[in-house]
């Protein structure tokens, strides 16, 4: 059900095969009772539409052709894709939409400077973006550098990863998406709430309309949930 | 490896919303320690399925152009200020490397036995994360917490009522927990610890030290 909400985008730049107004779209979101929250400021700016069949795995490929070739038709398809969703990001976070569209735009241009660190071996597209994203958020919050650079790391360019060794990589990033479907669409807010839109408990309980003991426990047994579902490390 | 982050930490981590300061101490055990830094890929995953999953925000028309129009621009890199290490490190002791962009201070006297230096200038004094260097047996001085410490051991081990951690391993004690950490019997201990939140040294000597460390 994630799965399919997921499918849903900006249509600008990319071939849709239907366009959902906002209405139709807030429906849908209400009906799988995740209606109950809004996110101040995005909605008007909002078109939406079903996504055309991409794989992860193609914008992959887009990724790689711009570390061997600076292809500039590659990288328009990427920021077609993520930069609205960068964007959302951030404004999910509470940034203002300016500097959510000015942090957007750096991201994207990290992406391209940054392409050839980029290993499929190591993370999908959307898993690389996200953490540069994330980087670059914690950057202009803070002033101060994420120490968390392990995907921006120099990796040998010439050494290909096996066939099996990409199989065993995406495995482990489909072991994490199976994971991240089968929790409740309450248990999912929860964690998007507290740990990607870094929201502090009493807020959440306001959004969401809880008492604060309900939100750390729905909190606590989804982080549990998670952990039985990939297994200890 | 037995004393590892709980999923909770680990999580944050990826997500980008742990303290600056827990982060860095996170990121030195991450390199040290396999298990650990394949649960962040895990976590970071599914922070790139958030970030497909988030209602998208349009952007502004003209933004692709933009950005075309930077792209061949060479990027004017911030030029990485000259960090120094001034703590001499017993030999054999390679820091982790996630210290590497970091201002590290000269040891300084913190009580008999123990001596600290601190790292990097960002922050408020009281959160910034330091180096611990205990003789043999020495007690690290009491404290109690009204926020979280987080103390990774580099060298040595050190043992609390609790347990017994080896280098690599992250202890984290909240604020329900007044531990009283000890470096092992044979070797000298060197710890890398910050406090996420208030930190109160508890002891008489802690009291005397607290304004000289600035909490």
């Amino acid at each position: 059900m994630l799965i399919r909400l997921r499918r849903i985008c900006v249509l600008s730049g990319m071939n849709g095969l239907a366009t959902f107004t906002f209405g139709d779209f807030h429906r849908i979101w209400q009906r799988f009772g995740r209606g109950r929250f809004s996110y101040a400021g995005t909605k008007p700016a909002i078109r939406r539409t079903v996504q055309t069949m991409t794989g992860p795995a193609d914008y992959s490929a887009k990724i790689l052709r711009i570390a061997q070739r600076s292809d500039k038709a590659a990288f328009a398809e990427l920021f077609g894709y993520y930069a609205p969703r960068i964007k959302g990001f951030f404004m999910r976070g509470g940034m203002a939409p300016g500097q959510a569209e000015e942090l957007a735009q750096e991201t994207m241009l990290m992406l391209w400077r940054k392409a050839y660190l980029f290993d499929p071996a190591k993370a999908s597209a959307s898993t690389w973006i996200f953490t540069i994203a994330r980087n670059l958020r914690v950057d202009a919050i803070r002033r101060e550098r994420y120490p968390a650079a392990h995907l921006m790391e120099e990796h040998e360019p010439d050494f290909e990863p096996s066939p099996s060794e990409m199989l065993l990589r995406l495995e482990g990033e489909t072991l994490v998406r199976t994971a991240m479907q089968k929790l409740s669409p309450e248990q999912m807010s929860v964690i998007q709430l507290h740990y990607f839109d870094d929201k502090p408990h009493s807020e959440i309980a306001r959004t969401l309309d809880l008492p604060l003991g309900t939100v750390k426990s729905r909190l606590r047994l989804a982080m549990q949930h998670l952990r039985n579902l990939l297994g200890e490390e | 490896m037995t004393h590892r982050p709980s999923d909770e930490i680990l999580m944050a981590y990826a997500a980008g919303s742990l303290a600056q300061g827990a982060a860095l101490v996170v990121a030195a055990h991450l390199s040290l320690c396999p298990d650990s830094a394949e649960r962040v890929r895990q976590f970071e995953a599914a922070g790139g399925m958030a970030l497909e999953d988030v209602p998208v925000a349009e952007m502004a028309a003209d933004a692709l152009e933009q950005v075309l129009a930077r792209l061949d621009t060479p990027s004017s890199l911030p030029v990485m200020p000259q960090v120094r290490h001034l703590a001499a490190m017993p030999d054999g002791l390679v820091l982790p490397s996630p210290l590497e962009q970091y201002d590290i201070g000269k040891w300084k006297f913190l009580a008999p036995g123990v001596q600290w230096s601190s790292i990097g200038r960002g922050g408020a004094p009281r959160n910034r994360p330091m180096l611990l260097r205990a003789k043999p047996g020495m007690v690290l001085p009491e404290h109690t917490h009204r926020g979280v410490e987080y103390t990774l051991v580099l060298k040595g081990t050190l043992h609390d009522a609790l347990g017994d951690y080896y280098p690599g391993d992250l202890v984290v004690a909240d604020a329900s927990l007044e531990h009283e950490p000890k470096a092992g019997p044979d070797d000298e201990c060197i710890c890398l610890a910050v406090v996420d939140g208030r930190l109160q040294l508890k002891s008489v000597l802690g009291r005397l030290v607290q304004p000289l460390l600035g909490f």
